[in-house]
């Protein structure tokens, strides 16, 4: 049975489906290609897992057990590595034009034939895509059996392939369709549009079609054609579009001889291959059609019924051309034809409907039947006793397997990266002489995926901003509904916007009770301008004491608290009086004085190298600030919100708690968004005297802090801050194993790691080399020997054994 | 082709019995099937003896007069046979058409009546006892166009003979060519019941809910005098139904009808005889059993498996097939698309067998084929 989806589980599913895919970003076709092959193959082998399979797909659809287990060989052959690489070979060539393969396929499975699941996945995943099987209500025993061999086979390909049952054309569907590239539509018109309703032209149709037999002069003798042909029809009782429903026969050939052999053999493979028990619905329509059949025979308008009710099959000599409608269910009518022009004749009709045409003819009649039956635009003309067998390859009824599901472009996207490096470097302002120059086409989880197909892993997560992962599913989800809701409304603070209100009550419950006010910003740099101006006013003071080595941002103000002169001197004068003490050093914590409005101070300084105070520095930090009657503002934009594996930095040092606290960097889930959170008492100074004494436009934008909140529920929910403690410890081990080659130290707090260079060209040569080879590390603003990684909370261990392999790696080759 | 000798003869042994059955539900001293049995293997050996097709018909099935025993064995001609085959022993003095289906371009049903005399002898005496056993003799308001409008239709025929003969010629019909307007349509049923004389208000079900619908969206009341009553015919198909709940709610709110003054009819082109509810008949007879369909004693029903045409017991639902003795001069048995339970000689319908859905992905050339011009 397939898993049934459900609402809560949609966003989970897509984002680990797309969490797959990125991942085989990193893997060949040929590798996928060839990993698919052998699940074909590896199935082939294991004839009895493809019995156990095929007698569930029996159970299940009534077919015969014997008949099913064929139809899945003739499939798994189809779909072996030969004809999969000759397939993709052929599909992705078009000249002037470059295919990009899609993301996600959903593929719809409504009313499926055994072993349908098989074309769309392996396209999919051959293509790099994920794919998402939906079967049908009932029908559920194949797809999920196809998704494990692909696990088995490989695990990252197991991994973009999922098989779920869910009903039709409710929300759920639209939200798994409205991530989906393609949505292959496999069933009856209704199905198809259904599906466009939703999916628009994004949906490549699969919908029913029909298929004929020819038998033209000069053919093998019909005795020895009637088994295989018999074999065609009861294939699916007719229910596949590859059974002949109408068989026409060259006048000159014995058309009741044809009829009477066929009826003989479709008897004898009542005991092989026994049609399924109808539904009372098909079983009327069968019976129906016998009805009317045998009126006409007693009116003289057809010659013959053989079978009919009684029998599982029925047979029906027809005295004319004119196609007419079959229950099926191994119903086949027989028609005589004169020549290829009035075979033609004859099937136009079925013209846009005709899927498989058998052909069985003699020599010389054989190459005017063909090109009438190619003219009517038959999809394929196959020898009877092959029309099972379609080649993974053919063009189902002129549509294309593997081309539907690409997105052709004959301007293709270029994959050097060059103009828009260059743009990069033309229109946007810089900020070093050297930017990095990645040029980012997407980001998922804690991978980073450039233009031109090379994926990096995120030890920064953006300097500590995408704390739960690039894109997450939870923070796009709450966006999206957001700014569908409302965006902007009013400058902060005058009305109640429930995301505000939320994410501030949520931050107030997870710090101590003094701190409890927040006042919303667009950034860290905002957040601590807000702050000088709420201390200088709460205190009457205007003297601020900060540290060397110290980063608080770039504006004039956060600037002025800036530790490093090389940094400051050039924008200088900047405001004062401002004061910068040695970090760490408890003695000079004496120069705080009467006259001091606050100090502010990161409880781990970042940018000045990862460094980690001393147990007893904060506390008498907080304690002498007490005793001066200053105020202590912490600058948690790095620390907070679980990056130091507590949910804010100073939780590390008891006794240390701030008077305010200043957020960001991860606070907007990957969003703009800062915050300044205080006392209610401190906090209301900014309220009066004078009114509106400081106000912000965008400020809590009310988009960012529902991303906040998405972000802090995944936080919360997932233990992230927790797991950032075990984690980290366990990371800085085994990169300590690697200290030697120029490397010193490494130290870290939770997943804020430093590795410490003995030179700065060291530092700088190692993270070359680590870039190179796909891993995204950052330097610190103050400190050139120290290389910064602060990546993802929730990046997996896996990932950080690659990172550690690289790390080693580099510096080998550093050495 | 029978002499018209062997016609009469047959003819007035149908009459006879007609004219002297006892209903084997209604009437308590109603003999056993020992008549009926005895003159429907007559008419079948008639019917194979002087229908080539017919018999060709019952060869196939191997279904011949001297293998034949029962009534229930003789063999029953789909419906649909009526589309294709001339079927009938004599040449017919009418032929009445089926009214299609909404399925569209559809070739219509035929079915040759040789006597008309044996149609309305049937009719008429089933209608009185059916729905007037009480002896009221009403006014008749035809809610289907009359006989000159739809010459083609067995159902206008009936109920033309059922305006002359039944109600002594009192009665009009309220369709004609023009789109049909319930508002004028109600109108002059208000002016029909105005000198307190019963109406019987006969036509089919979506004409009877365009009415009462109207009646509903303007809140209309239309009191009928005492004893009028309501006999719906079903199809056609081709517009909004009403329920037969709804209907019996409808009648009662819009037209004061109490629900056992409406009678539904099960007839078909096919059939001379006619089925009726026998709601009023049972309340008439002191008798309140459920609502069924009877039959008149010269037509019986068996079910049939719908798939194997083989026999069902009784209470169990299957395909019907009738054999009605006033079709013996075309086709005494006929096999319907329609599906009910016999207990003993009534029926309760279970509506019509259904088309098959689609199952995978092989396309029906029935779809291909009804989309062409």
């Amino acid at each position: 049975m397939s898993d049934v989806l459900e609402t809560r589980g949609v966003a989970d599913l897509l984002g680990r489906l797309e969490d797959a895919r990125c991942a085989l970003a990193d893997t060949t076709i040929e590798e996928r290609v060839t990993a698919l092959g052998r699940v074909a193959e590896g199935w082939l082998a294991d004839g009895a897992d493809l019995d156990a399979t095929a007698d569930a797909v029996a159970l299940e659809t009534g077919y015969a057990a014997d008949m099913v287990a064929e139809c899945l060989r003739r499939t798994l052959r189809a779909w072996s590595t030969r004809p999969l690489r000759q397939l993709l070979d052929r599909s992705l060539v078009a000249p002037g034009s470059i295919g990009t393969p899609p993301g996600l396929v959903v593929a719809v499975l409504a009313q499926n034939t055994p072993g349908l699941a098989v074309a769309p996945a392996f396209t999919a995943l051959a293509l790099g895509a994920a794919v998402l099987l939906k079967s049908a209500r009932g029908e559920e025993a194949f797809a999920p059996r196809l998704a494990a061999r692909i696990a088995a086979e490989r695990a990252d390909l197991g991994a973009a392939c999922a098989a779920r049952v869910w009903p039709g054309g409710h929300a759920l569907e639209r939200e798994v369709f409205a991530r989906a590239s393609r949505v292959v539509v496999y069933g009856p018109q209704e199905a198809i549009d259904a599906a466009r309703v939703i999916a628009g032209e994004r949906v490549v149709a699969r919908g029913p079609r029909v298929s004929i037999a020819v038998f033209g002069e000069g053919g093998d003798p019909v005795e020895s054609l009637a088994p295989v042909l018999a074999r065609e029809v009861a294939f699916l009782d007719q229910r596949g579009c590859l059974s002949p429903q109408s068989i026409l026969v060259a006048e000159s050939i014995d058309r009741r001889g044809l009829a009477h052999g066929l009826a003989h053999e479709l008897t004898r493979l009542e005991t092989t291959w026994p049609r399924r028990s109808l539904s009372s619905s098909e079983a009327s329509a069968f019976r129906r059609a016998v009805d009317e059949t045998e009126a006409r025979v007693l009116a003289g308008t057809c010659l013959e019924l053989l079978g009919g009710v009684g029998h599982p099959w029925a047979v029906v000599v027809e005295n004319d051309g004119a196609l007419r409608p079959t229950p099926l269910d191994r119903f086949v009518r027989l028609h005589p034809f004169r020549d290829a022009a009035h075979l033609t004749t004859l099937l136009t009709p079925l013209a846009p409907h005709l899927e498989c045409a058998a052909l069985a003819a003699g020599e010389s009649a054989h190459p005017a039947l063909a090109e009438a039956l190619r003219r009517t635009g038959a999809g394929r003309i196959c020898a009877v006793g092959r029309m099972q067998d379609p080649p993974a390859d053919w063009h189902a009824g002129g549509r294309r397997p593997v081309a539907d599901l690409l997105t052709w472009s004959d301007t293709p996207r270029p994959p050097s990266t060059k103009e828009g490096k260059k743009d990069f470097l033309r229109f946007v302002a810089q900020t070093s002489e050297a930017p990095r120059g990645i040029e980012v086409d997407r980001a998922r989880g804690s991978w980073v995926y450039a233009r031109e197909g090379k994926r990096y892993l995120d030890l920064l997560a953006g300097i500590g901003v995408v704390s739960i992962g690039h894109a997450h599913p939870r923070v796009a989800a709450a966006v999206a509904e957001q700014s569908t809701r409302y965006t902007h409304v009013m400058v902060y603070g005058e009305d109640v916007l429930e995301p505000q209100v939320e994410l501030a009550a949520r931050l107030a419950r997870r710090l101590p009770a003094e701190l409890s006010v927040t006042y919303f910003t667009n950034s860290g740099a905002e957040a601590i301008e807000g702050a000088l101006k709420l201390v200088r006013k709460a205190t009457g003071r205007n003297r601020i004491v900060a540290f060397e080595g110290a980063y608080h941002g770039d504006t004039t103000g956060a600037m002025a608290l800036g530790g490093n002169p090389f940094s400051r001197t050039p924008f200088e004068p900047l405001i004062g009086p401002v004061e910068h003490l040695p970090w760490n050093d408890v003695d000079a914590l004496d120069r705080i004085d009467g006259e001091t409005a606050a100090v502010f101070a990161e409880p781990v300084q970042a940018e000045a190298g990862v460094r980690i105070p001393a147990p007893d520095f904060l506390p008498q930090l907080a304690q002498r600030c007490r005793d001066v009657g200053a105020l202590l503002v912490f600058d948690e934009v790095v620390t907070g919100l679980g990056r130091t594996g507590r949910w804010f930095g100073f939780e590390h040092w008891p006794g240390s708690q701030p008077d305010v606290i200043v957020l960001a960097k991860s606070l907007g889930g990957g969003l703009p968004l800062g915050a300044f959170i205080s006392s209610p008492e401190l906090s209301r100074c900014l309220a009066t005297d004078p009114p509106l004494g400081h106000v912000t436009t965008f400020g809590g934008n009310p988009v960012s802090c529902a991303a906040g909140l998405a972000a802090l529920d995944v936080l919360e929910e997932e233990g992230l801050p927790e797991r950032a403690g075990a984690v980290g410890a366990a990371f800085v081990e085994d990169v300590r194993r690697a200290i030697g080659h120029g490397l010193r130290d490494v130290r870290g707090i939770g997943l804020l790691v430093g590795l410490e260079f003995e030179t700065p060209a060291r530092a700088a040569a190692f993270a070359d080399a680590c870039r190179t080879r796909g891993l995204l590390l950052g330097w610190t603003l103050h400190e050139d020997r120290v290389v910064r990684l602060a990546p993802p909370l929730n990046i997996s261990r896996s990932d950080l054994a690659h990172a550690v392999a690289v790390f080693e790696a580099a510096l080998g080759e550093g050495a | 082709m029978p002499s018209d000798a062997e016609i009469e003869r047959l003819t007035a042994n149908i009459l006879d019995f007609i004219d002297g059955a006892a209903h084997p539900t209604l009437d308590e001293d109603a003999t056993a099937d020992g008549d009926f049995e005895r003159l429907a293997l007559d008419v079948f050996a008639f019917q194979y003896a002087h229908s080539e097709i017919y018999r060709s018909f019952c060869d196939r099935r191997g279904r011949t007069p001297d293998a034949v025993t029962s009534w229930e064995e003789i063999p029953a001609v789909p419906t649909s046979a009526f589309k294709t085959l001339e079927l009938g022993c004599a040449p017919p003095e009418k032929t009445f058409l089926t009214s299609g289906t909404t399925q569209g371009r559809e070739t219509r049903g035929r079915h040759h009546v040789p006597r008309l005399e044996l149609y309305r002898r049937s009719a008429l005496p089933h209608f009185r006892r059916m729905v007037l056993p009480d002896g009221v003799q009403p006014r008749l308001v035809g809610l289907l166009g009359g006989p000159e409008l739809l010459p083609e239709s067995s159902l206008a025929q009936m109920v033309e003979w059922v305006r002359t003969d039944v109600c002594d010629g009192d009665g009009e019909y309220l369709v004609d060519e023009r789109p049909f307007d319930p508002a004028i349509a109600a109108d002059r049923i208000e002016n029909l019941a105005a000198d307190g004389r019963a109406l019987c208000l006969i036509g089919v079900r979506v004409v009877f809910t365009a009415l009462l619908d109207h009646c509903r969206q303007v809140g209309r009341r239309i009191e009928l005098p005492a004893d009028s009553r309501i006999v719906d015919t079903g199809g056609p198909k081709g517009g909004r139904a009403l329920s037969d709940a709804g209907f019996l709610r409808a009648c009662w709110h819009h037209l004061g009808v109490p629900g056992y003054y409406c009678v539904n009819e099960y007839g078909m082109t096919e059939l001379c005889s006619q089925y009726y509810d026998d709601v009023l008949a049972e309340r008439f007879s002191g008798r309140n059993r459920a609502r069924r369909k009877v039959p008149p004693p010269w037509m019986r029903a068996r079910a049939v498996h719908a798939e194997t045409l083989e026999p069902l017991e009784e209470g169990a639902t299957g395909l019907l097939c009738h054999v009605d003795l006033a079709n013996a001069l075309s086709v005494l048995a006929v096999q319907t698309e329609d599906l009910g339970i016999l207990d003993g000689h009534r029926l309760t319908l279970r509506g019509r067998t259904p088309g098959a859905p689609p199952r995978g992905c092989a396309l029906a050339l029935t779809e291909i084929l009804a989309a062409q011009p």
